[in-house]
């Protein structure tokens, strides 16, 4: 625009105008030398670049392998939540152990941790892929604790499966049968090398501690001797097994049990087993139904549906022996109230009878 | 006449055209573009995936300023800083061309001097008439010497290159960064790819960097670049003590402007563009003139040339115009400035702030107050933006915009050693990462520690609140961690049970990087904090009597 | 003497009246201006063009979110959804258990643009363990460029510490450079916000957008570390990295974030390298003596069970898994029980 202001410029409005008209040689000579100079000042930037190198600025790992402190803090254990008003008169905080007894805690032993309790929804979080065996056998509750003692640790997991056969079942699901089992009134277990496995009623335990030195050995076998006092539920150690054992002095590898189809028939459940003891295949079985009325049409039904392969030989109310027609062998089974017990494949009827008399003179003295 | 290569020769005729491109006054362009550029690129490449091995402090250690003033201050020359040398022989022999020719803050100050002078004539060449102010930079030159040589530097508020690259750095460089950021944003939301505007030009993979106080530091700057429409080239005139350094050297220069009174017709038309103010029209003023070559150019009866030749006391003025009266006013300033700035009590052994950390390498806090120039390249290099310059309330006046370290913005990374790496003058000695973390020959010495972290309970959540959190035992680095747990179970106040990690310090293991307070989620007021006390590089500032973990083995 | 009107004239006094047509143009166009005006001001909020802001609020910044896409891609038949890499050099563990998982290819086709997630969230040597292999990067970036000749590679983390001093030092930056991929750093405007159906926490939270851009497959790619909050720092917590904004808040509430992560991106595969275990002092380490050298690589299209089998294996710490898992379980990311779906190549 016209007539615009020297204010309203905004930058230098003059051109660059050299007045002069000489120039001089060494001028012309310096400048070119001057530009060469600052190219190689340039080019000596560049050159002190280098490539960037992170070991640089750092430290070789085997300085640190040299260097290496060793972590030799003390830290202190987990402070646990302890309901104000529980604590015990000595001085000693009560812990809380749900079901097990208290005395697992003492001696130095302490609680590493809280009881920790899982039914059959969240088994799987604390056992994962194991979990589907015991739910198989009736599994209702876990409680786990870890006990501790300076570096040694022992950790308790006590099963209920509600019913002892599920416990036995599980116990030789589990491979137990095949190990020495010791038996502690009503217990059975086997040792490890660092706690023991077994059975208590419905409950079914494991202990292990983490190394094999003498007070965690010491630990789990007094931890065994206090398990025996847990009170048990679940209807308890059903009565064949216990006069198989305790009556008739039956080992406890030589006890089986069938839960169902017991010589194939589908009305007869929960059947004990044990050998005769001659030496033979002959076995001794021992059943105790809900009811006499219950045992006698079980009874009943028995020696029918044996009768087909088995020739008659005596058939009364309470009591029954039967021949194989081919075997040869002998099956007798007779009635007590609610109790059928027998023998199956005796040499002869004499051994049969023999054997069902021994069984009714325990029976009596129970 | 057999030409001397030295002897400005005149050519009645003049040379081809395409010679005359190479006149000194576009050689100086080109010099000034080249050492500007040079300059950006060192403030550039002064950045953690950038540094190998480019001569980033050159400049700063090319300085004969810094150089001169840190032997005073300390009575020793560090590392590079004999490189000034280099530029007082340059001086020596074409007088003060450092201020033309090299400067980037001068070619700063003239281009934009340049751009926005819309003068017409006579005022043109008015205003490059010599001014009575313009002693002002000697003083200012000497009161700073004299300072140094009491242990107190203070050279970098003023010095040219330090200046600059403190401006650059701490507000050029993050505002910058910052526009382009936005910019990247906008245009990545519309759907283009943003390109180079997405990773941020001077500081790539950090986010927007802050530095606290960069208003000031950036006013200053604007306000100094502002002045040139008052006063072309005001700092350098007026407040430059480089300048004032180089100038008292150049009434030694061999070569200097020399003006032919025989053909001089008093046209006064030398000064339309003269850069110095240095009355090339008369007697020339040697310790002003900033060998800028435009008046050889301005001349149209060439009686200038720029020559080997005496200095007749008739046609120049050799000397700045500082008497004896002023020399010894400013003598006395500097005296009293000292034990002012330093009697601060601000930054005693027995009353200093909490929040003054020195970066890694930094010597004992006196020492290294004699030796911090401010030129905040380290801040610069600094990949966690942690470094921040120093306001008044860390460090006082005497330590304004010297390097502390503010763990609230970053934190120190374990294995960096950047900016013991680009200090020019030793105030961050330069260190490497085993020194760094007491590994190697420094086993026995152990990590440098830069404070102790402290806990405020008060403020932490699960200390206070019931509330999990250690994110501070997390990021801890030292192996094992210096920040420990108490592990507590309680019931909260809602009736939850709640496992509780309680942090607390163990300051033997503690170096004070600080990333635990960086990291703590109580942002006002940290619940976890670092307080220099402790600090390896000072005796009278030291926490524990023994290291525990030490003392054992 | 008092003055009056005409005493003075000044001759170059021109009167210069306003005519009809120059008063109704200035008028119409007041009007009009004055019209604009009103109604931008007056109009109310839901007319057009309106600027009217009665509750104040209107000018409140809203922030637009994005969602991810599901990177899964169906495994072929029969191949287990977690496979262990066993023996050799880390790079054979690595091509056997991605051989066991169906082959690279099945997953990713040419053409792709790949988002490779490593943890690089600390400043420290490869050996230490706190940050993922190297040298399986640089195999698996490799395989993706020439086995399955994909468009780009990208590798992207938000570190804790200095972002390119971690890239750097952790060897993460010289494998990648190496093997052909591109590192994206985060930077100011790398973030946006991700919106997550069914996540508590980061239902909508800040998310390093910009190296997911058009990306078609994700994979990540872990190391196996202690963690004292949170027990350990595997696969799935790795997405951490990939979140901004004030994520050092969610340690208040570390399983609920963990399991969040899981359903927040959906990876083609997630690797995890089990050969430098960090066991203690996690998730920092620093200490060679806090690392356990492993041989196992393993691959996984399930990361829940593929952190399970980890974190009882590698890590030693038994079946009592990190709560995060179970929650990661509950909201459908994967199942804790490994059992019967992982193959073990030796």
């Amino acid at each position: 625009m016209a007539g615009r202001k020297q204010d309203d410029k905004i930058l230098n409005p003059l051109k660059r105008k050299i007045l002069r008209r000489r120039f001089s040689t060494a001028e012309l000579v310096f400048g070119p030398l001057f530009l060469v100079l600052l190219v190689l000042v340039g080019a000596w930037i560049v050159l002190q670049k280098n490539n960037y190198d992170p070991g640089e600025r750092d430290i070789a790992f085997t300085q640190l392998q040299e260097d290496s402190v060793e972590d030799n803090l003390y830290r202190r254990p987990v402070e646990l939540w302890i309901e104000p008003g529980t604590a015990l008169a000595g001085g000693v905080p009560s812990v809380d152990l749900g079901i097990l007894p208290s005395s697992l805690v003492g001696e130095g032993w302490q609680l590493d941790g809280r009881l920790e309790s899982y039914d059959a929804s969240n088994l799987y979080e604390k056992i994962n892929g194991a979990a589907e065996q015991y739910l198989a056998y009736g599994f209702t509750e876990l409680n786990y604790v870890t006990l501790a003692q300076g570096d040694n640790f022992i950790t308790l997991e006590l099963y209920d499966q509600t019913s002892f056969p599920n416990v036995l079942g599980l116990f030789s699901a589990q491979g137990g049968g095949t190990h020495e089992v010791k038996k502690n009134g009503d217990m059975f277990y086997f040792t490890t090398p660092i706690g023991a496995i077994g059975g208590l009623g419905n409950y079914y335990f494991k202990i292990s501690g983490n190394n094999e030195s003498d007070p965690v050995v010491e630990k789990a076998m007094s931890m065994v001797q206090e398990l025996a006092a847990l009170p048990v539920s679940g209807g308890g150690i059903p009565l064949p097994y216990r006069m198989l054992t305790d009556r008739l002095d039956v080992a406890f590898k030589q006890i089986s049990y069938i839960k169902d189809n017991a010589f194939q028939y589908d009305f007869l459940t929960e059947f004990w087993f044990a050998p005769l003891g001659d030496g033979g295949d002959a076995r001794i079985f021992l059943h105790q139904a809900g009811s006499a009325d219950e045992a006698a049409a079980r009874f009943g039904s028995l020696v029918e549906e044996q009768a087909y392969e088995y020739e008659l030989q005596v058939n009364e109310p309470e009591r029954a022996v039967l021949q194989h027609e081919y075997l040869k062998t002998i099956f007798a089974v007779s009635r007590r109230g609610d109790m059928i017990y027998g023998v199956d494949g005796a040499g002869d009827p004499a051994a049969a009878e023999a054997a069902l008399a021994r069984i009714e003179e325990v029976m009596t003295g129970a | 006449m057999t030409p001397n290569p030295l002897q400005i020769q005149v050519q009645p005729e003049g040379p081809p055209k395409v010679l005359k491109k190479f006149r000194l006054t576009n050689v100086r362009i080109v010099s000034q573009a080249f050492f500007f550029a040079a300059f950006i690129l060192a403030v550039w490449a002064t950045w953690t995936s950038r540094l190998g091995g480019y001569p980033v402090s050159r400049f700063l250690e090319m300085d004969p300023l810094v150089g001169l003033s840190t032997a005073l201050a300390t009575g020793y020359v560090y590392r590079f800083l004999g490189w000034g040398l280099i530029l007082l022989g340059v001086t020596l022999v074409f007088g003060r061309v450092f201020c033309n020719w090299m400067c980037p803050y001068g070619t700063l100050h003239q281009f934009i001097g340049w751009l926005v002078n819309i003068r017409k004539h006579p005022d043109r060449w008015k205003s490059n008439y010599y001014k009575p102010i313009y002693f002002l930079k000697y003083t200012i030159l000497t009161v700073f010497l004299i300072m140094a040589a009491f242990g107190s530097l203070q050279i970098g508020l003023l010095d040219p290159i330090c200046l600059m690259y403190r401006s650059l750095a701490t507000a050029v460089a993050p505002a910058s960064d910052m526009l382009v950021g936005i910019l990247g944003n906008k245009v990545d939301w519309v759907g283009i790819d943003p390109g180079l505007l997405d990773p941020l030009l001077f500081a790539p993979g950090s986010q927007n960097r802050v530095f606290v106080g960069s208003f000031w530091i950036g006013l200053f700057l604007a306000s100094l670049v502002g002045m040139n429409l008052v006063i072309p080239r005001f700092f350098c005139r007026v407040l430059c003590p480089l300048g004032a350094l180089l100038g008292v050297l150049s009434r030694y220069s061999l070569f200097r402007i020399n003006r032919d009174v025989h053909k001089c017709t008093d046209c006064n038309l030398c000064l339309t563009r003269c850069e110095g103010a240095s009355d090339p029209q008369g007697a020339l003023r040697l310790s002003e003139c900033f060998g800028c070559m435009n008046c050889i150019d301005d001349c149209p009866e060439d009686a200038l040339s720029f020559t080997m030749i005496g200095q007749d006391k008739k046609q120049v003025v050799p000397g700045p115009e500082l008497g004896r009266r002023r020399l010894v006013f400013s003598g006395v300033a500097g005296l009293l400035a000292y034990p002012f700035i330093k009697n601060d009590g601000v930054n005693t052994n027995e009353n200093y702030s909490a929040d003054l950390i020195r970066p890694p390498g930094s010597v004992e806090e006196s020492d290294f107050l004699s030796k911090c120039i401010k030129c905040d390249q380290c801040i610069n290099a600094c990949p966690t933006n942690v470094l921040q310059p120093a306001t008044m309330d860390e460090a006082g006046f005497e330590g304004l915009w010297t390097p502390v370290m503010n763990f609230n913005i970053g934190h120190c990374q374990l294995k960096c050693t950047l900016c013991s790496e680009v200090c020019p003058t030793g105030a961050i000695r330069k260190i490497t990462v085993e020194e760094k973390l007491g590994k190697g020959d420094y086993a026995e010495i152990g990590a440098i520690s830069l404070g102790t972290a402290f806990f405020d309970r008060g403020r932490c959540l699960p200390h206070a609140m019931e509330i999990p959190c250690v994110v501070c035992e997390e990021v801890c680095p030292t192996s094992p961690k210096a920040i420990q747990t108490v592990d507590v179970e309680a019931k909260n106040v809602f009736g939850e049970i709640v496992m509780l990690n309680k942090p607390f310090m163990v300051p033997d293991l503690c170096i004070g990087c600080g990333i635990c307070q960086t990291e703590c989620p109580v942002t006002d007021s940290r619940a976890v904090y670092v307080t220099p006390v402790g600090e390896t590089r000072s005796e009278e500032r030291r926490l524990l009597l023994n290291k525990r973990n030490q003392a054992e083995a | 003497m008092p003055r009056r009107r005409g005493d003075i004239q000044n001759p170059d006094y021109v009167k210069d009246t306003l005519d009809r047509r120059s008063f109704l143009k200035k008028s119409a166009g007041l009007a009009g201006l004055t019209g604009a005006a009103a109604y931008l001001g007056l109009a109310p909020e839901n007319w057009p063009l309106s600027l009217k802001d009665i509750t104040g609020r209107r000018s409140e910044p809203t922030v637009e979110s994005f969602r991810l896409t599901d990177y899964r891609v169906p495994p072929p038949p029969g191949v287990k959804d977690v496979v262990v890499g066993r023996g050799g050099t880390v790079e054979q563990r690595l091509a056997k258990a991605l051989d066991g998982i169906g082959g690279l290819t099945h997953y990713i086709k040419p053409g792709d643009i790949v988002l490779v997630k490593p943890n690089v969230a600390f400043d420290r040597s490869p050996n230490l363990g706190a940050t993922s292999n190297p040298e399986t990067m640089d195999r698996l970036i490799r395989m993706l460029l020439v086995d399955c000749k994909v468009q780009e590679v990208r590798v992207a983390d938000n570190p804790i510490e200095s972002p390119s001093d971690c890239f750097v030092k952790s060897g993460i930056a010289g494998a990648v450079d190496q093997a052909g991929g591109r590192i994206y750093l985060p930077d100011s405007n790398a973030f946006r916000m991700l919106n997550t159906p069914g996540a508590t926490l980061i239902e909508n939270w800040w998310f390093m957008h910009r190296p997911l851009t058009n990306v078609d497959k994700v994979i990540g790619i872990a190391p196996v570390k202690d963690h004292n909050l949170c027990s350990a720092s595997m696969g799935i917590k790795n997405w951490y990295g990939l979140l901004g904004g004030r994520r050092n808040q969610f340690h208040q509430d570390i399983h609920e974030i963990v399991s969040d992560l899981s359903i927040m991106i959906r990876p083609t595969l997630t690797i995890l390298d089990g050969s430098n275990i960090l066991m203690s002092n996690g998730p920092t380490g620093g200490d060679p003596s806090n690392v356990k050298k492993g041989d196992a690589v393993m691959v996984a299209t399930d990361p829940v069970a593929q952190d399970a089998w980890a974190f009882e294996h590698l890590l030693e710490r038994g079946t009592d898994y990190p709560e995060y898992l179970h929650r990661s379980e509950e909201k459908g990311s994967g199942r804790v029980d490994w059992r019967g779906r992982l193959e073990e190549l030796v």
